[in-house]
């Protein structure tokens, strides 16, 4: 029963991703463009085919291996062959030759074939100024498409142990340089096509948040940088403009290095207000205004005070907050921003966490624990959560725990949705696709 | 109208070689093509179809006739399946673009997951190899997908 229905809002999920992606005007223009090409290579092909037919009559199929499979069939069914492969295989793909590349980069192939939602992770704990910590974690970035776990080298002029991910949004990666130096530096990068771009330095703050998303309304990508709370200003950068601007800090206090949660055009913090309730703060991308949004009663009814800990997430959708009390709940906002459609999804009731691991003879974790993803495998369902030490997954069918990273590392792990695309970092930017 | 296989009508198919091939009804109807002829009241005199050969309309109507078996387990299906699509990459070519024309959703799946399969996991000269295609970068265009890809994926 619960299978099918996450079917079903795993469907919606990506629906609705594909909104926001997309406007239908554009959609129509896509459409348009695949039928001319479509119908295009059918004339090419019919002139190819009357070509030969004077040449040879009687043409086997043997013969005809000579041309590229790929570059023979219309576009749109050569994308059906790659939206089958992985994201790793894609980008041999794109190496392939000029007619592949293109097919692969084409905003159609981005915007009716490869619709998944990939995960990113970062090991971040690490403490770059310890050469030993360097070597041994990085900053390594992965990324997981289905089972398949790749690690993405990336080409920055600075050392990757101070590279640090922000957010994700649109199919593009918001990173931070944490280095030492007195200035810091945003970039923008399309990770699967590899481009980047630097946003112009500012002040380096050790204690800022950050968030990275885009508003619909107004085609914009920004980012939103709250330093500690005495600098009294929060600064935000629209990408295209060139330089930073200050806006009023936001009344709330927010919890440190906790990176914004990107959903309907929003981010999104669990604060504390001055009388040091907790509530969801949102920042909506497109007007600037910080909103607050309700949490569910419990567990955090006794006077508003939060009682164990909770965290944020994106599930089906949905907002949806991950909470310790004497249990771990995972509570889903079915409508967004109505407190009344909270809904307890699930209560895992850990025996488990803090995790005894047998082999290595040490407790893993502190009990910190969020909500990555669900996902249905072999009609059961996966939760995969993270402690601060290790990632887990959790199947609510068996009650069955596992470790999912065996990384060697016990290092923070931030993990990001990330829905890939082949685009070109400028197109994506500049709202042309 | 009932399309079950106890009406076992005959449906005569056409290909574009002029070759004429004598089909159940509830096989042919996989088709979704044909399928929409045969509601209309279209299907009486044969069907012609100009985008498939009779080779071809064969193979097809073969995986149709395996498909439309009620009889046919899963598991049996799979391995058939699996059977049917070890062929030449010019008969791939033609099934695919026959299921295409002729609208058999599964058929169409079947032969680009083949397809995918063949390329998965291989690196780009392999894939060049496999596909018999010219690699057509440029020396610079070629120095720079390297570099673009030196974010790499190990």
């Amino acid at each position: 029963m619960q299978g099918s229905r996450l079917a079903i809002t795993l469907k919606s999920l990506i629906q609705q991703h594909e909104e926001y992606r997309t406007n239908k005007s554009v959609i129509r223009r896509h459409e348009e463009n695949l039928k001319k090409k479509t119908i295009a290579h059918e004339e090419n092909q019919n002139t190819n085919m009357s070509e030969k037919r004077t040449k040879t009559t009687n043409m086997t199929h043997q013969q005809q291996r000579t041309s590229d499979f790929m570059s023979k069939l219309p576009p749109h069914l050569a994308m059906a062959i790659f939206c089958k492969l992985h994201i790793k295989s894609l980008i041999y793909c794109r190496r392939v030759s000029k007619v592949w590349r293109n097919l692969i980069s084409d905003p159609c192939f981005a915007t009716f074939h490869l619709k998944k939602i990939i995960l990113m992770f970062q090991f971040s704990g690490c403490n770059h100024r310890k050469p030993s910590c360097r070597k041994l974690f990085g900053r390594d970035i992965y990324m997981v498409d289905e089972d398949a776990i790749t690690k993405v080298n990336m080409d920055f002029h600075i050392p990757q142990w101070y590279i640090k991910i922000i957010g994700s949004c649109n199919s593009l990666l918001c990173l931070c340089d944490d280095g030492p130096c007195p200035s810091v530096c945003f970039y923008i990068s399309n990770p699967m096509t590899g481009e980047w771009m630097p946003l112009p330095k500012i002040e380096r703050d050790m204690h800022h948040i950050s968030g990275f998303g885009f508003s619909s309304n107004t085609n914009q990508y920004k980012v939103i940088r709250i330093p500690s709370s005495e600098r009294k200003v929060a600064e935000i950068y629209t990408v295209g403009t060139g330089t930073w601007r200050s806006i009023a800090y936001p009344p709330y206090l927010f919890y440190p290095s906790v990176h914004g949660i990107y959903l309907n055009g929003a981010l999104h913090w669990i604060v504390l207000d001055d009388n040091r309730s907790t509530l969801i703060c949102a920042f909506d991308i497109g007007n600037e205004q910080f909103l607050t949004i309700p949490l569910p009663h419990v567990p955090f009814s006794e006077q508003g005070r939060l009682i164990g800990w909770a965290n944020l997430g994106v599930i089906e959708g949905c907002l949806c907050v991950c909470a310790r009390g004497s249990t771990v709940a995972i509570w889903v906002m079915r409508e967004y921003g109505v407190k009344e459609s909270w809904t307890k999804e699930l209560v895992i009731n850990f025996p488990v966490v803090p995790w005894w691991d047998e082999n290595e003879r040490r407790w893993w974790g502190d009990g910190w624990f969020q909500l990555i993803r669900y996902s249905i495998n072999e009609n059961t369902l996966m939760l995969s959560g993270k402690t601060n030490t290790n990632m887990v997954s959790y199947n609510p069918g068996t009650g069955g725990l596992a470790k999912l990273n065996d990384h060697g590392t016990r290092s923070k792990i931030e993990v990001f949705h990330h829905i890939p695309s082949f685009l070109s970092l400028e197109d994506i930017v500049m709202g042309k696709n | 109208m009932s399309l079950s296989p106890s009406t076992s009508k005959m449906l005569s198919l056409k290909s574009s070689d002029g070759k004429v091939l004598e089909v159940e009804e509830h096989v042919a109807v996989l088709c979704e093509t044909i399928k929409s002829l045969v509601e209309d009241g279209c299907a009486d005199s044969p069907i012609p179809l100009a985008n498939v050969d009779g080779a071809t309309l064969g193979n097809v109507m073969e995986w149709c006739k395996k498909h439309a078996d009620q009889k046919a387990s899963a598991d049996d299906l799979e391995d058939w399946d699996a059977e049917f699509v070890e062929r030449d990459q010019g008969e791939l070519y033609h099934l695919i673009m026959a299921a295409n024309y002729l609208n058999i959703k599964g058929l169409l799946d079947l032969i680009c997951q083949k397809v995918a399969d063949m390329i998965k996991g291989k690196h780009p000269e392999k894939i060049r190899e496999i596909f018999n295609i010219e690699n057509d970068f440029t020396p610079e265009q070629q120095e720079q997908i390297r570099k673009d890809n030196s974010w790499a994926f190990e």
